[in-house]
């Protein structure tokens, strides 16, 4: 058996170092040689992206819709008592 | 070089801003609202219980920028500023709302937990020690249409929900608010090392909910 730098053990602490771009080296290039031939870390480092993914489009769903004007015409009217 | 040195400063856009929020400019007001309401009210919702709490948060955020805007300094950007008033304002409502312990902002987080169950890899006298012993499966088209659906929005939210404050403030910030990793320091006075830290076990926790959800 062959000795690695990393396992997949260590792969998934590294995974948002590394995603940043902030994995130094040599660290970086064993984490990649790592994941070139392993395939439960290929699909855990696809889930790691899909959930970043995933968590910037809930932001989209959740309230995607401009100010109501109730609110704005509140603010506005604030601002210029604040200005009079 | 320390994180105090890398921030920066008011931008020649906020100039502008500033300048017409200071002389009473109503467009340039309304502009800004605009620019930023909505993703200030999604920032807030993740402190307090409510919508409606959240609206409130961000509206004495704006009477805030009104009222202190003289006294802004430009020393960080306008939209960390901005934030800064956000997140103080959630955090202290956020806290009364639920009447549990104060919460002890970012100075502690001792989450030992691993990113992923030890069990779920081969143990140090087995061949192939620290090698999955159940790997993640493959997400493959139906279930990245289950993620694009919107099915796992309760899932994620909750998830969201569950994590430790810190985590949670650096996970919206970075992945909901869209902040760059350098902008999150700044608003949390954060290392970036200590940023990366949090959203690793922030991200690695969320992505095991949905790992859960997904291969029920």
């Amino acid at each position: 058996m062959i000795h690695e730098a990393i396992d997949c053990q260590m792969l998934v602490e590294l995974v948002t170092d590394w995603l940043e771009g902030e994995l130094p080296e040599p660290t970086r290039s064993e984490l990649e040689l790592h994941v070139a031939t392993c395939a439960g870390c290929i699909a855990y480092v696809e889930q790691m992206r899909a959930t970043e993914a995933a968590l910037q489009r809930l932001d989209e769903v959740e309230v995607a819709e401009p100010v109501d004007p109730t609110t704005r015409d509140q603010l506005l009217a604030i601002f210029r008592a604040r200005h009079d | 070089m320390s994180d105090v040195e890398r921030r920066v400063g008011a931008t020649v856009d906020d100039q502008r801003v500033i300048e017409g929020l200071r002389g009473g400019d109503e467009r340039v007001f309304s502009e800004l609202v605009d620019r930023y309401h909505s993703s200030l009210t999604r920032v807030a919702m993740r402190y307090v219980p409510s919508r409606a709490i959240a609206e409130e948060v961000v509206q004495e955020t704006w009477i805030a920028v009104i009222e202190g805007i003289d006294r802004f300094e430009g020393r960080s950007t306008l939209k960390t500023w901005l934030y800064r008033i956000l997140i103080y304002r959630a955090r202290a409502r956020g806290e009364r709302e639920r009447r549990t312990v104060p919460f002890s902002a970012l100075e502690g987080d001792d989450d030992s937990t691993p990113s992923v169950p030890t069990e779920r890899f081969r143990g140090s006298d087995a061949l192939w020690a620290g090698h999955w012993a159940t790997p993640p499966k493959r997400w493959d088209g139906d279930t990245e249409a289950r993620l694009l659906a919107g099915e796992t929005q309760t899932v994620l939210s909750e998830a969201i929900a569950a994590l430790p404050e810190a985590q949670r403030e650096v996970v919206t910030l970075r992945d909901i608010a869209q902040f760059t990793a350098a902008e999150v320091c700044d608003l949390l006075g954060l290392t970036e090392a200590n940023q990366r830290v949090l959203l690793h076990r922030g991200r690695s926790r969320v992505r095991m909910a949905l790992e859960q959800y997904l291969d029920a």
